[in-house]
């Protein structure tokens, strides 16, 4: 399992965590308490059914407690490094079952991976976890906004892979956004193409979030 | 027969809508109806006792993504998709738009029915709206204050029934029944006091609560006051209580839940309360109510739908007020102009069933205060009778007006039979019975008054129809104006036509009805 970035550590809690280019990604005293302080401080919703989407797999502790505090939501951790998926996998075994590892080396091979974009289709909520970033702290930003959205040209990069939502928002007026702001529905609801090809469907909800806004 | 009703509005609206809810269960017994509501309805949602499902839309969570850059940009997007997906697995053959605004409209265009019931509203922006009722509400919406059916009335007669109002109870689990009964039972006899709202401006004011207690209890010492509150209103109700105790009232807080509160209205003597959703757990109860109509409460449209109570409305030019905007005057006018001992007297006459004292508060309050008798016509609607009230040639025309509405959204004039006569006879004996002074002398001059305005009325249409209709013609060689609107007007002439024949046909109805030679 380990190789030439990955180191393993046992902490003083008598846990393996991983060392990852030489950081820690997790805590070398108790992992578990750090995991939980950590679910703890996300106080994510329990009625919600959004999926959950993770970035960093780091030694996995994270990914763990928060299988066993939300057992039917669905969640995807995506991590710069093979390796520590690996690791992760081999150090918790079916206690990370369900949960979908995806390595993700760039942030533009996010959306290139179908499982991915798939997965992105749905009511999501995205969570970060700041110790499994260590030392690739923009490279997970990156991704983040890649996820998030809101830069009009990696939008417009969407929305290319993304016919059903090419039709209902024109990609000339989205690529010619500002990049210095950030997209909002707002925004989306000006651009919305209603009379062209675009599914009814996607048209009445563009319109009915319109009256959210208002 | 799967129904879904959606309501988008308050908790209060939702109430408000049960008896058509329970109009439509009686009209279709083996229906399921589901509901899709806001999570902060889904307490009174529970309540209503024929509705199996609940969906949630999560309107705060939805709005919270819209405006939040830390989640992603679509999230809103999907979310209302995987809802709509989830109701659409209910293949339901109606639904019902129980809200009337744009949102509801085109959440409801996404929600596959046979059948749709209220505001619908298509891709291109166009409204329909499944029922005469719902497009009449459309067209009155913006008409506050003004004579209209109440929103109970409208949902009613668009789903389901014309005649007096189904009876029904709210579903409250043993639990929640025990802990109410133990709640009376420790409180003796008591009087129920709901005096927060939701918009300070429909407030009356701590002041004159306590002054309003202070002298009832004057008059039954033994008399208990307790205050509702949700559980966010514990400061504002404690600081009540404490008012109310100093001056030597007996009272407690009553912070308790939606159901629990339902069932401790049916052990009060009398529920006092601003226009709040607690006034609508009283519809079913036999607790009578009084309810002050202050600041944006429209009685007209939400006034306690019973019987027997009585709604205070002061006589003020700037009621009802805009909701959402501050108080335009410079002291709460409406407010001040209710004076806690009227209040207190009310109560007493309610409490004593005693007409005299009535007639001497209807004397005292004339030109500054409205009191309102509830109560429904014959003919099935809720109508409020103003008490001290004569009935004049303006008053009938506005009764005749409303049934000819009635008569007019249900289609009757198109009927080979109408129902004209039999309404007629159910408003004379409602009138009748309202103003029982009123001798056929008075009638027969009534009865012509209005009869002269609606043949003036029905000509000046009948004229301005004719000239539309030459417009319509003249301009369509050479068009210089927009005929579409020409056209949408010609319609409205013709709207106003029909109202004018059924209004005739009505009157000589009422007429036959009441014997009167004209």
């Amino acid at each position: 399992m380990e190789g030439m970035n990955l180191e393993k550590v046992i902490t003083r809690s008598g846990e393996t965590v991983f060392k990852w280019q030489g950081r820690m990604t997790a805590s070398s005293y108790d992992p578990r308490r750090e995991a939980q302080e950590w679910l703890t401080s996300l106080a994510l919703s329990m009625a919600s059914e959004s999926r959950l989407f993770v970035l960093g797999v780091g030694s996995g502790y994270h990914l763990v407690a928060l299988r066993q505090a939300f057992p039917k939501r669905r969640i995807m951790a995506v991590d710069i490094s093979t390796e520590l998926i690996e690791g992760a996998l081999g150090l918790h075994g079916s206690s990370l079952d369900g949960v979908d590892l995806v390595a993700i080396p760039t942030e533009a091979e996010l959306l290139a991976t179908e499982r991915v974009r798939n997965y992105l289709r749905a009511p999501l909520q995205v969570v970060d976890h700041p110790a499994s970033q260590q030392g690739s702290v923009m490279r997970y930003k990156e991704v983040r906004a890649r996820v998030l959205n809101r830069e009009p040209v990696l939008f417009a990069d969407w929305l290319r892979r993304e016919p059903r939502f090419a039709r209902l928002f024109p990609l000339q007026a989205i690529a010619g956004g500002d990049d210095g702001q950030l997209l909002s529905i707002k925004d989306l609801c000006r651009f919305v193409d209603t009379r062209g090809n675009a599914n009814r469907e996607d048209v009445l909800i563009i319109k009915a979030l319109r009256e959210l806004v208002k | 027969m799967k129904v879904l009703a959606v309501s988008l509005l308050r908790m209060g609206d939702l109430l408000l809508a049960a008896p058509s809810l329970a109009a439509l269960k009686k009209k279709h017994p083996d229906a399921t109806i589901d509901l899709l509501v806001n999570r902060q309805a889904v307490q009174a949602a529970a309540l209503i006792p024929f509705v199996n499902q609940v969906h949630i839309f999560e309107r705060d969570e939805i709005q919270h993504g819209l405006l939040d850059a830390t989640q992603p940009l679509m999230e809103p997007f999907f979310q209302v998709e995987t809802l709509i997906s989830k109701i659409n697995e209910g293949d339901y053959d109606l639904v019902v738009n129980l809200t009337h605004n744009r949102l509801s409209g085109w959440i409801c265009g996404l929600i596959q029915a046979k059948e749709y019931c209220g505001l619908v509203i298509e891709r291109d922006g166009r409204p329909q709206f499944g029922s005469n009722w719902f497009r009449y509400l459309n067209e009155k919406a913006d008409q506050l204050g003004k004579d209209m059916f109440h929103y109970a009335d409208i949902f009613r007669f668009a789903l389901a029934q014309s005649g007096a109002p189904v009876e029904f109870n709210w579903r409250i689990n043993p639990d929640d029944l025990s802990l109410a009964a133990q709640f009376a039972k420790d409180a003796g006899r008591f009087v129920l006091l709901q005096p927060f709202t939701s918009e300070i401006k429909k407030e009356w004011g701590l002041d004159n609560w306590r002054h309003m207690a202070h002298l009832l209890s004057l008059e039954d010492p033994e008399l208990k006051f307790l205050i509702l509150g949700a559980p966010n209103e514990v400061a504002r109700v404690t600081e009540l209580v404490n008012l109310l105790q100093s001056a030597g009232v007996k009272s407690q807080p009553a912070i308790t839940t939606l159901p629990v509160a339902a069932a401790l209205i049916d052990h009060a003597e009398l529920l006092i309360t601003g226009d709040t959703s607690i006034k609508h757990l009283a519809i079913p109860s036999d607790c009578r109510v009084i309810e002050l109509s202050l600041g944006s409460s429209d009685w007209h449209r939400t006034g306690i739908y019973r019987a027997d109570c009585y709604i205070l409305q002061p006589q003020v030019a700037c009621a009802p007020c805009p909701h959402s905007e501050p108080c335009s005057q410079v002291h709460h006018a409406c407010a001040q102009r209710l004076a806690p001992d009227v209040v207190t007297e009310l109560a007493q006459v309610m409490r004593h069933q005693d007409n005299s004292r009535l007639a001497r508060l209807v004397a005292r309050l004339r030109g500054r205060v409205q009191l309102l008798r509830t109560g429904f016509a014959d003919t099935g609607y809720w109508e409020p009778v103003k008490e001290g009230q004569e009935l004049g040639a303006e008053e009938l025309a506005h009764a005749v007006d409303k049934l000819a509405t009635k008569l007019l959204l249900e289609g009757q004039h198109r009927k080979a039979i109408g129902e004209f006569g039999t309404e007629a006879v159910r408003l004379k004996q409602f009138l009748g019975r309202e103003f029982p002074k009123v001798n056929s002398l008075t009638w027969q001059n009534l009865y012509q008054s209005v009869s002269r305005e609606a043949e003036r009325q029905k000509g000046e249409a009948e004229q301005i129809t004719g000239r539309l209709a030459e417009l319509v013609q003249a301009t369509q060689s050479q068009p210089v104006v927009d005929l579409k609107e020409m056209r949408l007007l010609q319609n409205k002439i013709g709207d106003i036509g029909d109202r004018l024949e059924v209004r005739r046909r009505l009157l000589r109805s009422l007429i036959d009805a009441a014997e009167v030679v004209v």
